[in-house]
């Protein structure tokens, strides 16, 4: 009876032994799991800093060169109705000599907005003007488009567009 | 026989060492997280601090200053609430040194330069008497834009404007203690436009 009762026991106990190592190794397995997950979050955390240091960088390009174009409307306005018009009865060959073809609207591989961190080459060009017109409320918008072009830090070309819209009056000079 | 359930020693100081180690990346990565999470710090507050500026001096007449060439202090100005700064105009150039500024820890300082871009245009031109008789010869009741007299596109004004176009170059340096000295630029360009 007693050898009895102590196989039994020797039996629960050698089932019990070894239980705090399983434990351990599940524990130790969890936080690696924990550590994966957090490694992950910060390499998802570096690309975000850099958007918002890119999308800076380019807004304001962006903004520079349609000011330019602004500039170029208001000292060539009529230039610009008369391909925008031309452009209407299907010749837009006019208005892309105006805007797209001309070089003085184009920024390429621009690489003065650079950091220590960061040093891309951007490029920067006028895509489109248009003529929003409202006959209604007789009054008339120009909407200018620049695209900004750059590799990112992954190597993948990114294209981003940067719209301003103003409203304009149209003056007959006699 | 109670005595015999539960765990050995051995297996407890086994499974101690056991998740010491397993704590040892995972310190790793935590650390390495905060060197990260300051630098990231340090390149959001340059990034806010350089668009701050640029935002502020793009709304100053800046570019006015460019054509008073020479070189001195400037007037006692405030810019953006900083302390005031001084320029000096050189060949067209105008610089701000601006700072040093504390943000936190950290302390930057900045200098904006702007610049005189003289502009030319390709301006493809027209004949507005061919344009206001507005049709082809072959078909007049058929508008044709390729008949008002379209030159290809000449460089106008014949001359480069100067003193209408401005470069803003915008740099903010900081020194960092663990990664050395950094800078981050920002450029802009301003157009004297009419209302």
């Amino acid at each position: 009876m007693m050898t009895e009762n102590y196989k039994q026991s020797r039996q629960s106990t050698g089932r019990k032994r070894g239980s705090a190592l399983v434990m351990a190794l599940v524990f130790a397995a969890l936080l690696l799991q924990m550590a994966l997950a957090y490694s992950g979050m910060l390499r998802n955390s570096k690309p975000q800093t850099f958007q918002i240091e890119e999308s800076t960088k380019l807004e304001l390009l962006a903004q520079g060169l349609i000011d330019k174009v602004i500039l170029k409307f208001q000292l060539y306005p009529a230039e610009f109705y008369a391909a925008w018009q031309a452009a209407q009865l299907n010749h837009p060959e006019f208005l892309a000599d105006y805007v797209q073809n001309d070089p003085s609207l184009q920024l390429p591989e621009f690489m003065a907005a650079s950091s220590s961190f960061n040093a891309q080459k951007i490029s920067v060009a006028i895509a489109s003007m248009a003529l929003l017109t409202d006959s209604r409320w007789n009054q008339e918008a120009l909407r200018i488009e620049a695209i900004v072009t750059y590799v990112n830090r992954f190597g993948k070309i990114v294209d981003k567009s940067v719209f301003k819209t103003l409203t304009i009056k149209r003056m007959v000079v006699r | 026989m109670a005595g015999k359930i539960g765990f050995t020693l051995t297996e407890i100081v086994m499974a101690v060492a056991i998740l010491a180690l397993s704590f040892l990346p995972i310190i790793g990565v935590m650390g390495s997280s905060i060197k990260g999470t300051q630098k990231d710090e340090e390149v959001i507050k340059a990034v806010h601090l350089g668009q701050s500026l640029m935002n502020t001096a793009i709304q100053f007449p800046f570019n006015e200053l460019v054509s008073k060439k020479g070189v001195g202090p400037g007037p006692a100005w405030s810019f953006g609430g900083l302390t005031s700064f001084t320029y000096t105009t050189t060949s067209g150039n105008l610089t701000l040194e601006l700072g040093p500024m504390n943000e936190g820890r950290f302390k930057f300082n900045s200098e904006l330069v702007i610049s005189d871009v003289p502009v030319q245009f390709q301006v493809p031109l027209y004949n507005p008497s061919a344009k206001a008789s507005d049709t082809s010869p072959a078909n007049p009741a058929k508008p044709d834009p390729s008949n008002w007299g379209w030159q290809p596109p000449i460089s106008l004004p014949k001359t480069p404007l100067s003193g209408v176009y401005h470069r803003y170059l915008l740099t903010v340096r900081w020194a960092d203690p663990l990664h050395g000295s950094h800078f981050y630029s920002l450029v802009s360009f301003k157009a004297k436009l009419e209302d």
